[in-house]
């Protein structure tokens, strides 16, 4: 938090690069979150410009109640649920689609997941399948594998409850292995 | 009617955990073999999760959002400050400019200069007169549509 305070007070004094440290820092984290909410990188590159307009500009207001990372990742979610709206794309599967995942049983023995990486047909599966998920299903599996965010700060971004958060992430991967199945059956 | 079967807290649990482990597995990087099959699955999605996107920001995005920063104020409009460096840019331009004038054409330079605002100033007069009507026109459509407005 110590660091925080000291990038916002130098970013709010106009120190010389100042602003452009704190771009520096957490344009991966708006990065990701966007490119997963629109999908289409040069959306997702204005979008990006445009949150940290928006940080610059209302970065007096920022009050230390939440660290920093989630603060800009908070108006990063809410520029690309805008974009979102605006262009009438849903956010969530609805109910119904959601409901239909079912445990699976059994899995066959002896899968071995270095071979299966490995074999291209495999990995261009498993990416078209997580392409293929909802934006917020998409962002929220991004920023708790690929970004490492505790459930809190994925739930300070979101506005979403953990608990909602964590059903998202049980489902949405439970249901990657139900479609993946049989093409993991191959592999092993 | 949905004829999924529901599964029980204990087997959504185990479950979970399964995907949890990928994921731990995953970031620690431990060697999958001892892994059970049901987590090595799990840890194919985990892996393939924490790649980044292959589409990148450009190199110079933080330079060219501060630089854009600069330029607009605090409200999204062009910052006064911004406008007032660029005017003492093209004011210590133009007495850079006049100055290599001087230098380079001397005295003679300066004479014709003074022949020309003579000439300039004898036909400029109702060229003046035009200006100044222009100006008080504009200021009075600017006061009344101000006065509209209140």
């Amino acid at each position: 938090m110590n660091a925080d305070r000291e990038l916002v007070d130098r970013v709010l004094a106009n120190a010389p690069g100042a602003f452009e440290r704190l771009v520096g820092q957490y344009q991966g984290l708006c990065w990701h979150i966007l490119l997963r909410l629109v999908r289409e990188p040069e959306d997702a590159r204005e979008l990006c410009q445009e949150t940290f307009l928006r940080v610059h500009q209302t970065l007096h207001q920022y009050r230390y109640e939440s660290a920093l990372k989630s603060w800009i990742g908070r108006v990063a979610y809410s520029i690309g649920l805008r974009h979102l709206e605006r262009q009438r794309l849903p956010l969530a599967e609805s109910p119904q689609e959601a409901d239909g995942s079912s445990l699976l049983d059994s899995v066959a023995d002896g899968f071995d997941l270095e071979a299966a990486w490995a074999d291209t047909e495999t990995q261009r599966r498993v990416f078209a399948a997580i392409d293929a998920l909802p934006p917020l299903q998409r962002t929220l599996l991004t920023l708790y594998h690929l970004d490492e965010l505790p459930l809190a700060e994925i739930a300070e971004i979101t506005g979403l409850a953990i608990n909602t958060i964590k059903s998202h992430l049980f489902r949405t991967r439970l249901r990657l292995r139900e479609r993946l199945e049989p093409t993991l059956e191959t592999a092993a | 009617m949905n004829m999924t079967r529901l599964p029980d807290d204990e087997q959504i649990e185990r479950e979970w955990q399964a995907q949890e482990r990928a994921l731990e597995q995953e970031r620690r990087g431990v060697d999958a073999a001892a892994d059970e099959v049901v987590v090595q699955r799990y840890r194919l999605f985990a892996r393939a999760l924490r790649q980044p996107p292959v589409d990148a920001l450009p190199a110079d995005f933080a330079r060219r959002v501060a630089v854009r920063t600069a330029v607009l104020g605090a409200d999204g409009s062009v910052n006064a400050g911004f406008e007032r460096h660029l005017l003492q840019a093209m004011i210590t331009a133009f007495g850079l400019a006049a100055g290599a004038v001087l230098v380079t054409y001397g005295a003679d330079g300066l004479s014709s200069l003074f022949e020309v605002a003579r000439l300039g100033s004898v036909l400029g007069g109702r060229w003046l007169l035009a200006l100044l009507a222009c100006v008080g026109v504009s200021i009075a459509a600017q006061r009344a549509t101000a006065h509209r407005h209140r």
